[in-house]
């Protein structure tokens, strides 16, 4: 299921963990889940 | 149902404080592993994700938005935690049931239009005070901006080969030691 307007998430988020496609001027990365209390 | 924008920046900020506590948790799970059995099983719970998937243009504006001295190309430099706040469209991955393991799902992924980084302020709920180790506990313990939260200040670079810094008052012990208590 795609989303038809855009949302926004908010994650967890590790620099170190950008991976980049310099062929396709992509990066790829994952948010995570905020914890839960 | 009509809320007050109140409600809305409260459910943000509670949003903020948890993942601040899912950031900290595991800095202090690297300093003192067998205190925090119990975050450290809650932590293991959080157990989904969303692939982000941007345009490298986007993701240098991102780095430079956050500090304008760092660089794409070094992005391994940093291994904190950050907040990122990511808008875009999000596709749903099929479920994968048989995956209860360790490792996290990718439930979506995301095609970013807008991606910013806020700084992650570690904050603590009051419950985990009494699990904090003696070790880590004199760095700085602060009541949190927040109630209920309180704040481990880990930058301090503080080492505790001099002692606790509470020592025993003797100056006045001799004179203590005349006085007799009647209950």
């Amino acid at each position: 299921m795609q989303s038809v307007i855009t949302s926004t998430f908010v994650g967890v988020f590790f620099p170190h963990s950008i991976e980049f496609d310099r062929n396709n001027d992509k990066g790829y990365f994952l948010l995570y889940e905020p914890y839960k209390a | 149902m009509i809320k007050d924008i109140s409600y809305f920046t409260n459910l943000i900020r509670r949003r903020l404080n948890e993942s601040c506590l899912w950031d900290k948790l595991i800095q202090i799970e690297s300093i003192n592993s067998s205190c925090f059995q119990e975050a450290h099983k809650r932590f293991l719970y959080s157990n989904y994700s969303v692939k982000v998937i941007a345009n490298v243009n986007l993701v240098q504006e991102m780095i430079c938005g956050y500090d304008s001295e760092w660089d794409i190309s070094r992005t391994s430099e940093r291994k904190d935690p950050l907040i990122l706040f990511a808008t875009g469209v999000m596709k749903q991955q099929p479920t994968v049931r048989a995956f209860l393991g360790r490792v996290v799902e990718e439930k979506f992924h995301m095609q970013a239009l807008a991606l910013t980084i806020i700084p992650g302020i570690s904050l603590v709920p009051e419950r985990l005070k009494d699990l904090v180790h003696p070790q880590v506990a004199p760095l700085q313990l602060n009541e949190g901006v927040k109630e209920g939260y309180f704040y481990v200040n880990l930058s301090m670079n503080q080492e505790f080969s001099n002692g606790p810094e509470f020592y025993e008052n003797t100056t006045n012990r001799e004179e203590l030691g005349k006085i007799k208590f009647i209950y």
